[in-house]
């Protein structure tokens, strides 16, 4: 994934949710644990990723928390996407390590730099996947 | 309860449950309790960060075992502002296609079109479990057909 085209794409996704300080931004979400700040990184996150590709694509996402009670956000986040007209997992990885195939990428995002490991790593699954065979 | 577009029994359905509790049960090396006597206890700790949730494991390998194969999953507790609400979210894409076999849209009014990637359901009571079994097993069979 080129890495200049993956900067511009989360500047594009920046602007058009208006954040000004995207580090202290992504920073914020997880040491304040502020939940709604943290759905704006993961939708921010997957926005990026739809002006990579030039397409909208279908999400869930996960801002996952220690805390099951109150619900503080710790920096990781978890993304399925799926192909509007195919119904194709985008995000499924075949991992040999584990029992189970995965149907969904996770990322810990607490720093601009992260934001930008995530997509890149997203990005290449999802045109892994999207290079695979087509569903029928 | 009925299952439409199945062709599982309850007492199947019941029995994969079982074998999947059990499953865990030897997996963590942990002594004999029904899934009932689990019940109790997941009722009034569901929302301790310590107390390990099995319901997701659970519902997964039950439909795994009686779709015969085992499929890729993804599933959310549901919270809300209090806490976990009891509800999950259960995704499930078939390994060789890559479909996601939860995925469907659907139109109210022939003209706004909605999607959803996934079947959730809430889970209280062993009944609330064989409920969502069937509602996946609804949902992603169909698929699996037309994979």
């Amino acid at each position: 994934m080129d890495m200049e085209k993956v900067l511009q794409a989360l500047r594009e996704a920046q602007a058009e949710y208006n954040i000004k300080d995207l580090d202290s931004f992504i920073k914020t979400a997880w040491e304040e644990g502020d939940v709604l700040q943290a759905q704006f990184v993961a939708e921010m996150v997957e926005r990026a990723v739809e002006i990579l590709f030039g397409r909208h694509f279908l999400w869930v996402h996960i801002v996952e928390s220690e805390d099951c009670e109150l619900w503080l956000p710790d920096g990781w986040y978890s993304f399925v996407a799926v192909h509007p007209e195919t119904g194709q997992c985008l995000t499924f990885l075949n991992d040999p390590v584990y029992r189970w195939k995965s149907a969904s990428f996770r990322a810990r995002i607490r720093s601009a730099d992260d934001a930008v490991d995530a997509v890149t790593r997203l990005a290449e699954l999802i045109e892994q996947n999207l290079k695979s065979r087509a569903v029928g | 309860m009925q299952l439409e577009q199945s062709t599982y029994t309850e007492e199947q359905i019941k029995q994969a449950i079982e074998e999947a509790w059990q499953e865990l049960l030897q997996e963590a090396d942990a002594e004999d309790y029904s899934l009932e006597e689990y019940l109790e206890h997941y009722r009034k700790y569901w929302d301790d960060p310590e107390f390990p949730n099995d319901i997701p494991e659970i519902i997964i390998r039950a439909v795994d075992k009686l779709i015969g194969k085992p499929l890729a999953w993804y599933c959310e507790l549901v919270r809300d502002p209090s806490g976990f609400t009891g509800e999950y979210s259960f995704i499930a894409v078939d390994p060789q296609t890559r479909k996601c076999l939860t995925y469907r849209q659907f139109t109210f009014d022939g003209v706004n079109v909605h999607y959803f990637l996934s079947v959730a359901g809430t889970v209280i009571y062993y009944e609330d479990i064989i409920r969502l079994v069937i509602k996946l097993l609804n949902q992603i069979q169909p698929e699996l057909v037309t994979a």
